[in-house]
């Protein structure tokens, strides 16, 4: 190598790295600077469907006791997993059961003491008692 | 205060960890690198203690935890202290350089820490599995076997190691709430710590000014990979810097000896941080031996043997660690396989031109691939330069994007989908040591790089 290689290696990596910066700043959409103030739900600037259904579990949990078990329902198995995935880690201390779990129905859901539903139209059953009215969904108990 | 509480709770690391800042291979380092090697280490060592806590039975609470690891900590430091170590070589860059430099690493840290406050990096593997396992650890003060066992926890990967959600649960007991809210920091975290190890580690073989640019580039490329791939929240950021201290540790000592406590403790935090990390350990040492055996065979030397015995013993630390992780999955009845990993077909070339266009465009990094064009680049114009060490760093990197392409072309179906999702997270560490090997590749002295595989510790004279 040439004296000056240093020089040349040191400008290679500095020009490199200004042009990283410059294309990352350009290619992504970058949020305002002014703006620091952490989302709603840890997704919500990534996933809206997960964001609302992280909002519904979280206006659901005064409703149901710590050690009660629930269950989720909605209108596809996908977003019934997922909301089942997210409960387990918003409803502490409480029991998770399943209505279904990768699209397959599973019993476990149909003795739960709560109803978590993200559409109401789905837990028309005459054993459960509407308690309460989310903007995303609604609570249900089931009778003894 | 919530986010300074946050960011405390996981600087609590470095005092546990403590005695790698004090150890004879670290202490010439500067003190941000003692610091980070330090923060590393805690990291470690807290899970492995948690680890024995959950199989003895015992509950963790934050003073449980530190005190024993502060006491260690404090009296091995104290021993370590006394051993003599060389002397620190002041950094010394080109001053305008250096300040260009460091004003693009704190631009793209500001970027960096703002996209993670705002929640535009976060993953939903957060929500869905690396969060949920954080706050069912803290709420249960353990490693909690009976949710990792439900049939229904299967999408939380049971038997993954549990570094990541440990250090978390650090910061969780007692306040799961907030954990949902900061946690995707610590990605800054672990990116701020890889920076003084990536520096000093490439001063042992470069000018300190190429030293501090390289860096430099390596900070905005990985930052820039880790937001693209939505990483924050999940382990991708501690995996990046053992991964990246783990090589360039060993790539900067070209078998003198004078890494492996380094080297061996990153590949430690490798195997308690993902599923492959054993693999990858394995892999990476194996390409160092070839290298040792390319450089040995071509001086005559006879380090070979010597280089290979403590790659041996370099091998041994991740697979204690994962040793321990397998015993609570044993003791507990979980599965060692992950059971939610998918059944893989034979063979099939019916995918590679979804596999080759996927990756291809999959190689984005937030950068529209330059990240990774302008080191290759680099790379290849060193071509005369190239040796066994050079080899180890092209042969990691075409090693690990030939087993996902093997394990891409080997799925049921289109894997498209799978690739775009995938595919950015697998290739930040080899990205790294893309950029580390052609770092490496400018160095000064060649001809010592060919040959030198002696138990002198690598130091150079600044011109």
């Amino acid at each position: 190598m040439k004296p000056d290689a240093d020089g040349v290696a040191a400008a290679i990596w500095v020009m490199g790295a200004a042009l990283l910066l410059s294309v990352f700043l350009l290619s992504e959409e970058q949020p305002d600077l002014r703006q620091w103030t952490p989302p709603e739900t840890p997704v919500s600037r990534v996933d809206p469907e997960y964001a609302m259904q992280w909002k519904l579990l979280q206006q659901a949990r005064p409703f149901i006791p710590i050690g009660a078990s629930f269950t989720v329902r909605s209108l596809t198995g996908d977003s019934e997993t997922s909301l089942l995935m997210l409960s387990q880690g918003i409803l502490l201390r409480r029991d998770p059961l399943p209505w279904s779990y990768f699209g397959a129905p599973k019993g476990e859901g149909a003795r739960a003491e709560f109803v978590i539903a993200q559409n109401p139209r789905i837990s028309h059953q005459s054993d459960l008692k509407e308690i309460a009215r989310l903007p995303a969904g609604r609570i249900y108990r089931r009778l003894k | 205060m919530e986010p300074l509480s946050f960011v405390l709770s996981q600087l609590t690391f470095v005092l546990f960890g403590a005695p790698a800042a004090f150890h004879p291979s670290i202490r010439p380092m500067g003190w941000p690198a003692r610091i980070a090697a330090s923060f590393g280490l805690g990291a470690i060592v807290l899970t492995l203690e948690a680890m024995l806590f959950s199989l003895c039975g015992l509950r963790w609470g934050n003073r449980t935890l530190a005190i024993p690891l502060v006491l260690i900590a404090a009296i091995i430091s104290w021993r370590l202290r006394k051993h003599p170590a060389e002397p620190r070589r002041p950094l010394r860059p080109n001053v305008l350089t250096g300040l260009l430099a460091g004003s693009l690493i704190a631009v793209t840290l500001l970027l960096f820490v703002h996209a993670l406050v705002i929640g535009t990096a976060t993953s939903v593997e957060f929500v869905l599995f690396e969060g949920t396992k954080a706050v069912r650890f803290a709420v249960a003060k353990g490693f909690d076997a009976n949710f990792l066992r439900s049939p229904f926890s299967v999408h939380t990967h049971p038997g993954a190691p549990p570094l990541f959600p440990a250090t978390l649960s650090w910061f969780a007991l007692g306040r799961e709430e907030p954990m949902w809210t900061w946690a995707p920091l610590s990605a800054a975290i672990w990116l701020m710590a890889s920076i003084p190890l990536v520096l000093e580690l490439l001063r042992r073989v470069l000018h300190d000014t190429v030293a501090l640019t390289a860096t430099a580039f390596w900070t905005v490329a990985m930052a820039a990979a880790l937001t693209h791939a939505h990483s924050a929240g999940t382990a991708d950021a501690s995996w990046l810097f053992y991964g990246t201290v783990a090589f360039a540790a060993l790539l900067t000592e070209r078998g003198s000896g004078a890494s492996t406590p380094l080297a061996a403790g990153a590949l430690s935090g490798l195997a308690l941080t993902k599923s492959g990390g054993v693999l990858f350990s394995l892999i990476l040492v194996a390409v160092f031996a070839t290298s040792t055996f390319i450089v040995s065979r071509k001086s005559l030397h006879p380090a070979f043997s010597r280089s290979v015995g403590r790659l041996a013993i370099v091998f041994t630390a991740p697979l204690f660690s994962a040793g321990l992780w397998g015993v609570f999955l044993i003791v507990n009845h979980l599965a060692l396989r992950d059971p939610s990993a998918g059944s893989f077909s034979l063979w099939s070339s019916r995918w590679w031109e979804a596999v080759a266009g996927s990756e291809t465009a999959a190689l984005h990094a937030g950068t529209w691939g330059l990240a990774f064009i302008i080191p290759a680049t680099v790379i290849l114009l060193s071509v005369r330069h190239w040796n066994g060490w050079m080899l180890a760093g092209v042969i990691f990197v075409s090693a690990a994007m030939a087993i996902a392409s093997i394990t891409y072309m080997k799925e049921w179906t289109d894997p498209t989908d799978l690739i775009a999702t995938t595919f950015p997270h697998l290739m930040q560490w080899p990205l790294s040591i893309l950029i580390i090997t052609a770092g490496f590749a400018q160095r000064r002295d060649h001809e010592l790089f060919a040959t030198d595989t002696s138990e002198k510790p690598a130091r150079f004279q600044q011109s």
